[in-house]
């Protein structure tokens, strides 16, 4: 076969130009350190990384609102927490207004002291979290008890009973409030009947029905504590559980988008020594020719 | 036999070999010149004389007259052209494919952080984000700004699309003049081969010339040759004659009413359709009405989808101030898609409640970003992010293989190329001896006639 100059110089040039291309596309994955930079470079690899992209960035927010549920379900879990050492104090004094030689100074001072505790509680009810009242369901712009005057007669729950639910994961919901119309509303009616009861001088009805309600408002707001604890709990290892995922997550996006530096860099050594031999032998091919031999 | 025939004869070599440095020379002078085939002279002895010994009754014989290099012939695969044009042709219609989804895949940006893709999980997220702070008008504007973040980027994506799309078409206009203006070069390099083979000269360099116009013809549109008569060439682009003879038939890009306004191209002459079905137009007019336009309208469904989901869902919703049956997004597709302008006036509208007068009340936030799982493509089989990963996967497959191809074709083209230019080529070693023998041959005929001189010499001044 005639090999023509022409032949030559046309099969250095395109030769030199796929080292020079390919160097370039290895070039390319390094200093962006990403191996797929086009859905062309792997297009079922891209479609899978979006995949995880996706999943991760759900995950990620997963983790974000189990831990603004978690967040405010510890808020209204040391609130009730409050509220049950109060009812502890209340179900004292009201037992020692039950003790006999008890004076009537002693009895108006324990009254008293039920008032103020009704409006601690009527406090704790109120709580807010960042700008929410805890207690209030849905309403959470509104405080979910309304008490007014120094002895309130009467304490009204401003709130509804709606449930404000969290999206944690695939279909899995929590609860994250506790609606003040349970054990806090009984709480605080139970405080008002005892203390209207001893202001009246009627140690019975304080000590026997007043107990009773006051044991059963201690038993429910318990009730909840248990409940929170639980679903505190639950939203801890679905934390975790979530995490974990995500490690491996982004684990499997990195080998699927990520360059591997070591393999690369070993390649683009190569390819450059492909290159570096090529143009070599470019100069050794182009230079020879008869007309250097005549004369 | 007269000695000033030896003279003759002598005289024919001398100028044979000056012909044969002179194309020598010529091809030297080419050897880099596009499209160029070596030439070579053809010698061939010139018939030669009966002659008779003065002898009486002796026989005949023949005795040769001297050389005879009428004609320069070009070295030339013709066989191997249709080849390469095949290859070309191919060649060109998956590069202008390659290019336009290139272009394409840049606009998507996909896998990236700024992405379509991160975007739409963004959306979807901020919209949990406001079942912990429902209340907050700041998470409300957030979530609002998200959805608009959103709706720039599909306005963005589509707008680019939409210019690609134009600049392709716009290219056809270029392109079809450019056919025009090879094919009337053609024409006029028909016409002056024709009167040079007419009166018996050979055209080599016109021919060389008109086959370099034939090869960007094939590349351009993929058209056949046929020979005609008085080595004029024939192109046709499907059934009929681009160029017959030394006539052009002319091509126009004109709008199509029924494409949108966008060219096609068409016979000047009679309007009628071309029927361009490979070569670089075709790469790009498939690139245009099947890529890029395909790309547009899976963006289109994907935005009509999102827009559609959203807000049936926000429509039911309440706002903080009660305010119901508001759109989110407002437009009809990815070039108009748009969040209504009074939930970015007033963040406190956004409708994610389920009940009136409960701030907390975050369920219909909560639907919203379940509309990122909801079946709303594909006949109720495909969620929003599935469709756009399974469009970006297609428009990976589809500009891979558009490479793979163009890569493929270019290796043949240029393999063709390569046997091709083993036959053409200008070999300047050859050259370099052909002068070399051209030299030697001079010089032993210029010998030839110092010699025949001599010889008279001796004849003439010393015979006496």
């Amino acid at each position: 076969m005639r090999i023509p100059d022409r032949v030559i110089t046309d099969s250095v040039k395109s030769n030199v130009n796929v080292n020079i291309a390919r160097m370039m596309k290895i070039e390319q994955q390094i200093s962006s350190g990403r191996r797929i930079n086009a859905p062309s470079d792997d297009p079922a690899a891209a479609a899978a990384a979006l995949r995880l992209r996706a999943d991760i960035s759900m995950s990620e927010q997963f983790t974000r609102n189990i831990d603004s549920a978690a967040a405010r379900l510890g808020a209204t879990d040391s609130a009730l927490g409050s509220l049950t050492d109060l009812l502890q104090r209340a179900r004292e004094l009201t037992v020692q207004a039950g003790s006999a030689g008890i004076s009537p100074a002693q009895l108006s001072a324990i009254g008293t002291e039920l008032n103020q505790l009704l409006h601690h509680a009527v406090q704790v009810g109120n709580s807010s979290f960042g700008g929410q009242y805890l207690f209030s369901g849905t309403k959470t712009t509104t405080p979910a008890f309304l008490a007014t005057g120094d002895v309130p007669a009467t304490v009204t729950y401003q709130g509804n009973t709606s449930a404000i639910l969290q999206d944690v994961g695939d279909n899995a919901q929590v609860q994250m409030n506790v609606t003040g119309d349970q054990g806090l509303l009984a709480a605080m009616n139970a405080l008002i009947q005892i203390r209207d009861a001893l202001n009246a001088g009627d140690r019975t009805t304080a000590i026997q029905s007043g107990l009773t309600a006051l044991d059963g408002a201690m038993d429910a707001v318990l009730q909840q504590r248990g409940s929170l604890g639980a679903r505190i709990n639950r939203l801890e290892s679905l934390g975790v559980r979530i995490e974990d995922e995500r490690i491996n997550l982004h684990g499997l996006k990195g080998s699927l988008e990520d360059v591997d530096m070591a393999d690369t860099i070993v390649r683009l050594n190569s390819a450059r020594n492909v290159y570096e031999a090529a143009l070599g032998a470019a100069a050794q091919v182009i230079q020879k020719s008869l007309v250097q031999f005549l004369r | 036999m007269g000695l000033s025939i030896g003279l003759d004869t002598a005289i024919s070599g001398l100028r044979a070999m000056q012909l044969a440095i002179d194309t020598a020379a010529h091809n030297v002078a080419n050897a880099d010149t596009q499209g160029y085939s070596r030439q070579e002279v053809v010698f061939r002895a010139i018939p030669p004389v009966q002659d008779r010994n003065s002898a009486p009754n002796a026989p005949l014989r023949m005795l040769g007259m001297g050389v005879d290099s009428g004609r320069i012939r070009r070295l030339r695969d013709t066989l191997l052209d249709v080849q390469y044009r095949d290859a070309h042709r191919i060649h060109e219609q998956y590069h202008a494919e390659a290019t336009a989804l290139g272009q394409a895949e840049v606009i998507l940006n996909e896998p990236s952080d700024q992405g379509l893709q991160q975007l739409m999980a963004g959306f979807f997220n901020t919209f949990r984000d406001l079942t912990s702070r429902p209340e907050s008008i700041a998470a409300r504007a957030a979530a609002v700004e998200q959805g608009a973040t959103l709706a720039a980027s599909f306005n963005r994506a589509g707008q680019m699309l939409v210019s690609q799309r134009s600049d392709l078409d716009a290219s056809i206009e270029v392109k079809v003049t450019e056919i025009n203006k090879l094919a009337g070069e053609l024409a006029e390099l028909n016409k002056q081969i024709r009167m040079a083979s007419v009166s018996g000269v050979s055209a080599n360099d016109l021919m060389d010339r008109r086959d370099v116009v034939l090869d960007e013809l094939a590349g351009l549109a993929g058209v056949t040759v046929q020979n005609g008569a008085d080595d004029t060439v024939d192109v046709y682009l499907g059934a009929r004659a681009l160029v017959s003879g030394t006539t052009v038939d002319a091509l126009a890009a004109v709008p199509d009413p029924l494409n949108a306004n966008l060219r096609q191209v068409v016979w000047a002459s009679d309007s009628a359709a071309s029927g361009i079905t490979s070569g670089e137009i075709a790469g790009i007019l498939k690139s245009r009405d099947v890529h890029v336009t395909g790309l547009l309208n899976a963006l289109d469904e994907l935005a009509q989808a999102i827009i559609a989901g959203v807000n049936a869902h926000h429509q039911n919703g309440t706002g903080l101030d009660g305010t119901t049956g508001l759109d989110f997004f407002t437009g009809t597709g990815a070039l108009d898609v748009a969040v209504n302008q009074t939930l970015r006036d007033e963040p406190g509208k956004l409708g994610i409640a389920d009940a009136i007068d409960e701030p907390g009340n975050a369920n219909t936030a909560r639907l919203i970003a379940g509309v990122q799982n909801e079946l709303l493509l594909g006949g109720g089989t495909t969620t929003v992010e599935d469709f756009y990963r399974a469009t970006v996967a297609t428009l990976g497959v589809n500009s891979q293989q558009a490479m793979l191809q163009r890569d493929n074709q270019d290796l043949l083209a240029r393999h063709i190329d390569t046997a091709r230019q083993s036959v053409m080529g200008v070999s300047l070693d050859e050259e370099m001896t052909n002068l070399m023998k051209g030299q030697h041959a001079y010089q032993a005929v210029a010998k030839v006639i110092s010699t025949v001189d001599e010889i008279l010499d001796t004849l003439i001044n010393r015979t006496a």
